[in-house]
């Protein structure tokens, strides 16, 4: 969990959290817990960006938001994703296998 | 509806802070529950938590950076698109633009006005502390007030700061040029204290100067500084040769005073107390006790109420007319109004009226816009029904429509600046009689936030009619109907009618207005005076000058003056002269309290109200006022013979009704004469105070009986007062040099003036309702163009079928017809309704005059018949066989 993971993480911040919307609808800190659990404890949210991108996200109309009680009986803003969130997140996909495959290829290079 | 969103995004933005907050908490807490749960301390993991979370109010700001960003980011894509679709159909969009603006225009100048005159406060320190003092005499509501009133209410009050009392009177200014005629106000030196004003040159008025005795000095206004002196602060020191008397200028007031009714300068009182006359005598002797003159405003102390004041004025005055043992039924009243309301005066029911015409405009010039968004948006289903298909919401289409509406009010509002800055310039140039507080008129930060308002508002309302169509009908429908443009779905064509036959109504109801307006204008100007107001230029004279301070009404001097009008009555181009103190209809008239002698129709105990006319012998005739009885007043009525007067009949039939009134005696209140007046004739009642006014009681007395230290001439002349005025003006001269001849002025004038605000409502009205009459044929005829251009097909398989042109020509303009029909049945029924408010500016017209509903129908029907005749004959023109193979 040194400072270079997080650095990472910004760019394909909204990629991830699509991805994890993908399913089930989730608040902040259940999809902070979601990357970190499906990633094998590797990636870890910075939360300072994550609430500034889900609330940018909110305003592109990908993701929708609204209250709903949580676990532990106290409410908090549960998002999903919207039509237009799961086609942003079909070219996301797109764009980060092409990313991959490219650093793959310039990786098998020799 | 972006920019909706924003607004509500700005009101609720307290909620949206709070709910953000309770979002991050959530996360923190969440964090520190789970450390806690992993096995750290609760100290520990909330250090943790709030470390790797950061500054939690910076977390907050970015995060709700990003939600305006939002709002600013959709509100520029809808306003683009909207831009986008109004340029690429720039004649649609100059149409709605210049209809809008016409609508806004009109509401914009208004409320420039209503705002001037009925929102501003006046332009003085706390001017809500200012009250006006009204007398109220059983006979007379709303008079000046008498100087032991005055003085009581300024010595006795408990609730004012500041009472003060003036008196405007003419001076005749010598040694300056040539005698020279000007409006000076003596006033007690509370005066400018009370408007919290000081003199920017000089010094204000004090207590020593309204010792009785002390020497007269004058203070100037800024205007008459400017004229008279140049703006020089040499005239500081300086003197004036005011009727006769040497008056040392102390004073000039600031640039920015408003200045009372064409004031000059201001004196200060030689009494302790205005005088009623220049040179007259101590208003403070008994004798004047009766005397009502001064005008008298006052300053509320800080926290004082205008009840308070009005509760301890009543008491003063009651005091006072116990002291002086005055009967119940003879007490005078005293009643406070807030100053503006002075100033305000008659004018608000107009103003408000206007602002309700011009309502209707705008509502009629949505309506004309709606028709061609509607029109527009039949065009655009195809786009908007794919648009549909692809996925966007019914929500994101009608906001986009509504972003439209909205942008488009928003430019009509800018293009209508331009024409409320006209309309403004062009009310206040005008100078319109009765129309106060010009001063305060003009286009400022609440007009333009006005202005922004209604546009949008007009906007949102024109722009929902098209949303509320493709709500309506669903993407499928819009699809298969895409196929043929034009016509619509009879939801739409249900629309449309509706915006016809309202805008017909409302269009309908300003004619009704405008009509019954005109026609009590001219009901009006058809009254009788009572004299012949035809070529008719008056002008005044005041004999205040050093000429006449001694031998002030000296019986030789009066014969000469008569003599100088028979000079006059002689020379070409005049068929006639007379003088009196007054000019019928100018409101200047002098009222008086006679005692009545011996048998009459007035108990002893009750007062009459009797108009005092002081006149030249041939004053009848001259007018053309016809006597009825008796005699005319003549050259042998004079000073030391019985006094003799002449009385109106309204005068001769309250007091001696069924009796000969030749002979009766009575004392006018003002007289110290040894013998009584007594009546030698009767003369017609003449409309003193106003065409619309009721008959007056008048009495007429020789100005060589009765001395007046002012008058009035009236000259009749063959063709007109300007070729005439030269020799007149020679004539006076030879009489007196120093005589001002002022104030001259037409009957023409004098009667424009008497009808107040009349001429200006008549004309607004008029106008707006001429406006309103376009607008709702063009939107008629838009729509029938509309309809038969959606009908081509049908009408030319009729045609095909063998209908007759006759028979599709009836079928249009039946159809047409059909909608001003319920548009005239809707609108006469509002107008009834409505009209009933302008009852107060009617005159001998019922808000419900037959003849005025039967004109205004029959010009609307016959307008709206013209405007579907030319959409009508277009049809009958329809080729069949193109028709067919429309689309």
């Amino acid at each position: 969990m040194t400072k270079t993971k997080n650095d990472l993480l910004q760019g394909t911040l909204t990629l991830l959290v699509l991805r994890s919307l993908g399913h089930d609808s989730m608040h902040g800190y259940g999809i902070t817990l979601h990357i970190h659990r499906v990633s094998n404890e590797i990636l870890r949210v910075e939360e300072g960006s994550l609430y500034p991108a889900l609330h940018r996200m909110e305003q592109e109309g990908w993701i929708s938001a609204e209250w709903k009680p949580s676990e532990n009986n106290r409410r908090a803003r549960y998002y999903s994703l919207t039509a237009k969130g799961r086609k942003q997140l079909a070219k996301e996909e797109a764009g980060w296998a092409r990313l991959t495959e490219a650093v793959s290829s310039v990786l098998r290079f020799v | 509806m972006a920019w909706i969103g924003r607004l509500r995004g700005l009101w609720k933005r307290e909620r949206r802070d709070v709910e953000l907050d309770e979002e991050l908490r959530y996360h923190l807490d969440r964090r520190v529950t789970d450390s806690v749960s992993a096995g750290m301390t609760p100290r520990e993991a909330r250090e943790a938590a709030q470390k790797s979370f950061g500054n939690f109010t910076l977390q907050k700001e970015r995060t709700r950076d990003m939600d305006i960003l939002g709002w600013l980011e959709s509100f520029a894509q809808d306003l683009r698109y909207g831009f986008r679709s109004l340029a690429k159909n720039p004649g649609f969009a100059v149409v709605a633009i210049l209809t809008l603006a016409l609508g806004i225009g009109a509401n914009t100048a208004i409320f420039s006005v209503v705002n001037g005159v009925l929102l501003k406060p006046l332009p003085f320190d706390h001017p809500e502390q200012i009250v006006w003092f009204w007398d109220l005499q059983p006979k007379l509501a709303n008079a000046p007030l008498s100087a032991p009133e005055f003085v009581a209410f300024r010595d006795q009050n408990c609730t004012f700061s500041q009472v003060a009392a003036l008196r405007p009177l003419n001076f005749t200014l010598t040694g300056r040029g040539p005698a020279e005629q000007l409006r000076g106000a003596i006033v007690t030196p509370e005066h400018f204290p009370l408007l919290r004003i000081t003199p920017a040159l000089g010094r204000d008025f004090t207590e020593a100067d309204a010792k009785p005795g002390s020497p007269r000095v004058a203070i100037l206004t800024d205007g008459y500084w400017k004229t008279a002196f140049g703006s020089d602060a040499a005239a500081i020191g300086q003197t004036l040769a005011l009727n006769g008397e040497s008056v040392a200028i102390v004073g000039v007031l600031p640039k920015d005073y408003i200045v009372p009714s064409r004031v000059s300068f201001f004196l200060n009182p030689k009494y302790g107390v205005p005088e009623v006359f220049p040179g007259g005598s101590d208003p403070n002797t008994a004798n004047t006790g009766g005397t009502h003159y001064l005008a008298v405003t006052g300053r509320l102390k800080p926290g004082v109420t205008l009840a308070q004041a009005q509760a301890d004025l009543t008491s003063i005055l009651h005091n006072l007319n116990t002291s002086r043992k005055i009967l119940p039924e003879k007490a005078h009243g005293v009643r406070i109004i807030p100053w503006d309301e002075l100033w305000i005066g008659g004018a608000r029911s107009t103003l408000l009226t206007l602002l309700a015409v011009v309502g209707l405009v705008l509502l009629i010039a949505c309506a004309n816009v709606a028709n061609l968004l509607l029109a527009r948006s039949a065009s655009r289903t195809r786009e908007i029904a794919v648009r549909a298909a692809m996925g966007a919401t019914s929500w994101r289409l009608a906001r986009q429509l509504v972003t439209e509406g909205a942008l488009l009010g928003i430019l009509g509002g800018l293009a209508s600046l331009p024409l409320a800055y006209a309309g403004v310039a062009g009310i206040v140039a005008a100078k319109p009689a009765g129309l106060p507080k010009l001063f305060s008129i003009h286009l400022d930060a609440r007009v333009l936030l006005f202005t922004f308002a209604i546009s949008v508002a007009a906007g949102i309302i024109f722009g929902i009619a098209p949303v509320l169509r493709g709500m309506r009908i669903g993407a499928g429908e819009s699809l298969k109907q895409a196929g043929r443009s034009g016509g619509g779905g009879v939801h739409q064509s249900w629309t449309r009618s509706v915006l016809v036959v309202s805008e017909v109504a409302l269009s309908l109801v300003l004619l009704a207005g405008a009509g019954l307006l005109i026609k009590s204008f001219v009901r009006l100007l058809e009254v009788n005076p009572g004299f012949r107001p035809e070529r008719i230029m008056t002008f005044a004279l005041s004999f205040s000058g050093p000429k006449y301070k001694d031998s002030a009404h000296h019986p030789e001097r009066m014969a000469e003056f008569l003599r100088t009008l028979k000079k006059i009555g002689a020379l070409p181009g005049v068929e006639s002269v007379a003088s009196s103190n007054d000019v019928p209809l100018a409101g200047e008239d002098t009222t008086s309290n006679p005692r009545i002698l011996g048998e009459s129709a007035v108990a002893s105990n009750e007062q009459i109200l009797v108009g005092m006319h002081i006149i030249s012998p041939g004053y009848f005739g001259a007018m053309g006022i016809r006597l009825l009885r008796g005699r005319e007043l003549s050259d042998h009525d004079v000073s030391g013979a019985q006094p003799a007067v002449v009385i109106n009949q309204a005068f001769a039939q309250r007091v001696w009704p069924g009796q000969d009134p030749i002979g009766k005696q009575f004392r006018l209140f003002v007289t110290d004469k040894d013998q009584p007046e007594e009546v030698v004739g009767v003369v017609a009642n003449v409309k003193h105070d106003g065409l619309n006014a009721e008959d007056t009681l008048d009495a007429y007395e020789s100005v060589a009986q009765q001395p007046w230290p002012y008058l009035e001439v009236s000259v009749r002349t063959s063709k007109g007062g300007e070729a005439v005025l030269p020799s007149v003006r020679a004539a006076i001269a030879e009489f007196d040099p120093d005589l001002a001849v002022y104030s001259v002025r037409t009957m023409e004038e004098i009667i424009a003036e008497s009808l107040g605000t009349r001429r200006l409502t008549l004309t607004l009205v008029g106008f707006f309702a001429a406006l309103a009459l376009i607008l709702a044929t063009i939107g008629i005829y838009g729509v029938m163009s509309y309809i038969v251009s959606g009908r081509t097909q049908e009408i030319g398989i009729r045609i095909a079928l063998g209908a007759q042109r006759a028979d599709v020509f009836k079928l249009v303009v039946g159809q047409g017809m059909a909608l001003a029909g319920a548009g005239l049945a809707v609108g006469l029924i509002a107008a009834a309704g409505l009209t009933r408010f302008l009852s107060s500016m009617l005159f001998h017209v019922k808000a419900f005059d037959p003849l005025t509903y039967v004109a205004v129908t029959v010009l609307l029907g016959g307008v709206a018949l013209l405007a579907c005749y030319i959409p009508a004959r277009r049809a009958t023109r329809v080729d069949p066989l193109k028709a067919l193979r429309y689309e």
